[in-house]
């Protein structure tokens, strides 16, 4: 998105730059042409105006010429004919200047010659002796001809001049046809140029602010990435492969708690601080990671400059860019804390399994070498019993007796003891289980009618079916074994939703919830001190002629409920009965 | 079993005292049966491959034995093409589920706990030896897999 802003950006800026410099070339051309043109075509007007003016001047001078010829003739005065040399002498002047205006002009070149000749011939040709008067007719004569070819060389020079006045005309209509469409023109380029210009800047303006949006964000961005790199305990590298060199992050220098004097860590320094024993292993992934492109060095060990000992970890892997330059990015980890709490816990698992070994042997133990001896003093007993009980005394009966009930007890232990280490395995799955199914189920099997045992609406929750069946059992064959020895048993179920800070005293987490579900009776009840030891492992409140059993079924609900990572907790009352609340995850 | 044929029994037990109480119980169930004891598995493989010896009807088998244990043997007899429809009975003190769970998988046709008085072990026998084991065998599962009696 950003990078096709940029991109973007910059295209048009290139494309504006082109069709500016474009246009502004184009601008100066027709400009420069259109003064050009208009420098020419003033020029022209500029002659014809010159040429005009000499035109009259010759006219003008021919009339002086004339007067100067007549006065003379008039009065013989020799000044005169100085007056007209000196005519004579300007009227070649002016029309050597007019043969310089004419000479790109063939047509009245030719014309100019012609009728030079003709002046020279017709009116300057009279020679005038000044010792010969002429008489009065040949005067009045000789004025006529004069004026009649002076008329017609006026006639001439009056053409000429209009033909300089059409040339004028023609020149300026030639320039207004053609200059006419260039203002339009210069305005309409200054139109175009305008607006792509203007349209450039609105859109380059819009990415400006998108890339100083996005520019706040990266700096926003780089910062929380410094501070996750501090919190996180990792930096980032980039390592260009084709040169060998590496950038660090910042956070670096905190890890090595160590800054170098001119602030750069190089792969070589960024070594010695390796554990001699690891620099192989970078080394290796280094080699490994120029094939595969990937880095990955689980664990290695760092030695500070206080001789401290830290754990890395480092993941990279390559990116190429367009221009085909491979540069490595990774990350790596102070995984110190994380390494040496595994440590420990491995440590504490391996114990865990040995313990768990012991246990299984044990149970080993108890199931078979146990039994086994125990089994045969059994049979041998009865084995008396049956065939010699006549030949023995009655006192030697009771004590065979004696020996009996015991070994069965003995026997109903070790058997106990067994299904309770049973319930230590937590490799089952927990299901969903619908504890009114469970509930009805033991109901039955034990044949109790709904008077004894009233159920409330039990949730479903996650578990395992057998040990949740074995937990309401235990508690239900509980109750009715303790009952009052003249009042009926009255069991009640009851199930509620409770959160953890409502039960538990040390804890304050009122989001985490749990199903109460409360098994309580009429029975005989027991001293609240006692609540505790009940669940203790053939641990028995009375004594065992009183009732029967080895006191295991509380042990292995509270196991049960355990594995269910809930909670168990017994309420007595001597004489009034006895309430079991379990916890268990919703 | 037909009733006019000789059972021949097998039990395989490196117990001795549990081997006589077998004995002695056989003696007083009024069934006609040969009752073969022998001490441990390879005892039992020499007599299974003798071939002077008939082929048993029902081998009682003890898990917990040195060297060839119980679930070893079973998984010998029922590999072996000549001996796999012999009807084995695991006759051990362990309750345990694994062993109960491993000797129904190799095949074993029933799971007997040892009993702990002569009157159960003469009623275990007496029940075992009269199970139709060709009936049995259709419709064995794993409720009626461990023999109980009452």
């Amino acid at each position: 998105m950003l990078k096709n802003t940029i991109k973007r950006s910059s295209f048009l800026l290139r494309g504006t730059f082109i069709v500016s410099l474009v246009l502004l070339i184009f601008i100066t051309l027709v400009s420069f042409f259109h003064n050009v043109r208009v420098k020419d075509s003033s020029k022209s007007v500029m002659r014809s105006f010159d040429t005009q003016i000499k035109l009259q001047m010759l006219l003008t001078c021919l009339k002086d010429i004339q007067n100067t010829q007549i006065d003379y003739l008039l009065t013989y005065d020799s000044i005169y004919i100085y007056i007209n040399q000196y005519d004579i002498l300007k009227l070649n002047q002016i029309h050597s200047d007019l043969v310089k205006l004419y000479l790109k002009d063939t047509l009245p070149l030719i014309k100019l010659n012609q009728l030079k000749k003709k002046i020279d011939a017709d009116l300057l040709s009279i020679k005038i002796d000044p010792m010969n008067k002429v008489d009065h007719s040949f005067f009045i004569n000789l004025l006529r001809t004069r004026n009649e070819k002076l008329n017609q060389v006026s006639l001439q020079i009056y053409d000429m001049i209009n033909l300089q006045v059409i040339k004028i005309k023609q020149t300026q209509d030639k320039l207004q046809t053609e200059v006419y469409l260039d203002p339009f023109f210069i305005f309409f380029i200054f139109l175009i140029s305008l607006f792509s210009n203007i349209f450039a800047f609105i859109k380059m303006n819009g990415n400006l602010n998108r890339l100083k949006i996005a520019n706040k964000q990266l700096i926003i961005d780089t910062e929380s990435f410094k501070h996750a790199e501090e919190i996180g305990k990792f930096y980032h590298w980039e390592w260009n492969i084709d040169q060998d060199t590496s950038k660090f992050s910042e956070n670096l220098y905190n890890l090595l708690d160590f800054s170098p004097l001119d602030d750069v860590i190089t792969n070589e320094i960024y070594i010695q601080f390796v554990h001699p024993e690891d620099r192989n292993l970078i080394l290796e992934a280094t080699k490994k990671a120029k094939i595969t492109h990937l880095y990955f060095l689980p664990l290695y060990r760092i030695i500070l400059k206080n001789n401290e000992l830290r754990y890395f970890m480092s993941v990279g892997k390559t990116i190429t860019d367009k221009e085909g330059n491979s540069v490595m990015i990774g990350v790596t980890k102070d995984i110190t804390t994380e390494h040496l709490n595994n440590q420990v816990l491995n440590r504490q698992n391996r114990n865990l399994i040995r313990s768990n070994k012991e246990l299984e042997s044990f149970n080993h133990i108890a199931s078979h070498d146990l039994q086994e001896p125990l089994r045969k003093i059994q049979l041998f007993i009865s084995k008396i019993s049956e065939q010699d009980l006549n030949s023995i005394s009655l006192n030697g009966r009771e004590t065979i007796n004696k020996i009996q009930i015991s070994t069965d007890r003995m026997r109903k232990l070790i058997d106990d003891l067994l299904q309770f280490s049973q319930f230590n395995k937590s490799d089952h799955l927990f299901n969903n289980i619908d504890l009114n199914k469970i509930v009805m189920a033991i109901k039955r099997d034990l044949d109790i009618d709904d008077n004894t045992l009233t159920i409330d609406f039990l949730p479903t929750l996650k578990g395992i079916p057998f040990q949740m069946h074995q937990l309401f059992l235990n508690l239900i064959t509980n109750a009715i074994k303790y009952k009052k020895p003249n009042i009926p048993i009255r069991i009640s179920l009851k199930s509620e939703l409770v959160s953890e800070g409502s039960f538990l005293k040390d804890s304050n987490d009122f989001h985490k919830m749990y199903y109460h579900i409360s098994v309580s009776d009429n029975g005989i009840g027991f001293q609240q001190e006692y609540a505790e030891s009940l669940f203790i492992l053939f641990w028995r409140l009375h004594q065992s002629t009183e009732f029967s059993g080895t006191g295991i079924g509380l042990a292995i609900a509270k196991k049960i409920v355990d594995n269910h990572n809930g909670f168990i907790f017994a309420v007595g009352n001597p004489n009034e009965g006895a309430a079991f609340n379990i916890y268990l995850p919703a | 079993m037909s009733k006019n044929h000789n059972t021949i029994v097998l039990l395989v037990d490196d117990d001795l005292d549990d081997r006589l109480f077998f004995q002695e119980s056989f003696e007083e169930i009024k069934i006609d049966t040969t009752v073969h004891l022998l001490k441990d598995g390879k005892e039992l493989m020499d007599h299974l491959e003798d071939p002077s010896h008939k082929l048993p009807d029902i081998i009682f088998l003890d898990l917990n034995m040195p060297i060839l244990s119980g679930m070893d043997c079973l998984v010998k007899i029922r590999k072996n093409i000549l001996w796999k429809d012999i009807a084995v009975a695991i006759y051990s003190t362990s309750s345990s589920e694994t062993d109960v769970e491993n000797s129904f998988i190799n095949g074993a046709n029933i799971y007997i706990k040892k009993p702990n008085n002569f009157d159960q072990l003469r009623k275990i026998l007496s029940e075992v030896i009269m199970i139709n084991w060709q009936y049995q065998t259709s419709g064995l599962n794993r409720d009626n897999f461990i023999l109980n009696i009452k």
